[in-house]
């Protein structure tokens, strides 16, 4: 499983990943559980990356990502035919 | 300038097997150049398709011509949205480069259908936009020749990570816990 941007963070990364990963492929894509069961895990890894996102001064060009919709017309890309 | 390329590729896996490599994919031998993956959020939306917000970090690669003007580019940041409707077997993906976007913007997307014969269809377009006229000829030539090296090793590092999927080689999460 790939390192997270945040060094500190890629032990959580790789818990929440393994717990994700086998919810996907054992319930989520059988139709056993429309739930993301992770909760737990995703929660120690989002406050550790968000928080990397922060100090590295990362969140505005995230945000900014956020806003910027550059894939209209049901998924194709603008100005394609 | 805006440039266009497409693609199309069977892969010889289910539905289920593509869409998991594609969250899997890195690291994997043929994308040395990708440094990490995060996921930013995810959802499940009231018709039960999966929402996946990445992040990625790539080394720069950028041409030695490109490299003289804009300086030594180390790393590049890449934000992919996907969509996985597992009951229509379809999954959807959306990256785009959030920095260095006025040299050259690229933004990817790529529709994965599952077919009934077990395999899944790979549909990918590519549009690169750039603000500097001056080098767009470079720039069209780089992306002509980067694009199908590009889709080859994208291609390759989707069936080795799919060989270990079907192989059982893949840590899921109780092997890892007992780890």
């Amino acid at each position: 499983m790939s390192a997270s941007f945040a060094e500190e963070c890629t032990e959580l990364k790789k818990k929440y990943d393994g717990c994700f990963n086998n919810w996907y492929s054992e319930k989520f894509l059988k139709g056993l559980s429309m739930e993301n069961e992770c909760a737990d895990e995703w929660s120690e890894y989002e406050a550790c990356f968000k928080n990397a996102l922060r100090q590295k001064g990362l969140m505005p060009m995230l945000e900014d990502a956020r806003e910027d919709a550059p894939f209209e017309d049901g998924g194709r890309l603008k100005g394609d035919k | 300038m805006v440039k266009f390329y497409s693609s199309n590729y069977t892969y010889d896996h289910d539905f289920g097997v593509v869409s998991l490599a594609v969250f899997l994919k890195y690291p994997n031998p043929y994308s040395s150049h990708v440094k990490s993956v995060d996921t930013v959020s995810r959802h499940i939306d009231s018709e039960g398709r999966l929402h996946t917000t990445r992040l990625l970090v790539k080394k720069g690669r950028l041409p030695k011509w490109a490299t003289s003007f804009l300086g030594r580019i180390n790393e590049s940041y890449i934000l992919e949205d996907s969509i996985v409707d597992k009951d229509n077997k379809v999954m959807q993906s959306w990256s785009r480069n959030l920095d260095h976007t006025k040299i050259m913007r690229v933004d990817e997307h790529v529709k994965y259908q599952g077919t009934n014969q077990g395999t899944t269809i790979a549909h990918t377009e590519v549009r690169i936009l750039s603000q500097f006229s001056l080098i767009r000829d470079k720039i069209e030539a780089f992306g002509h020749k980067r694009f199908p090296e590009n889709m080859l090793r994208s291609r390759k590092g989707m069936n080795y990570i799919m060989e270990l999927i079907t192989a059982g080689g893949f840590k899921l999460y109780r092997q890892t816990n007992s780890a």
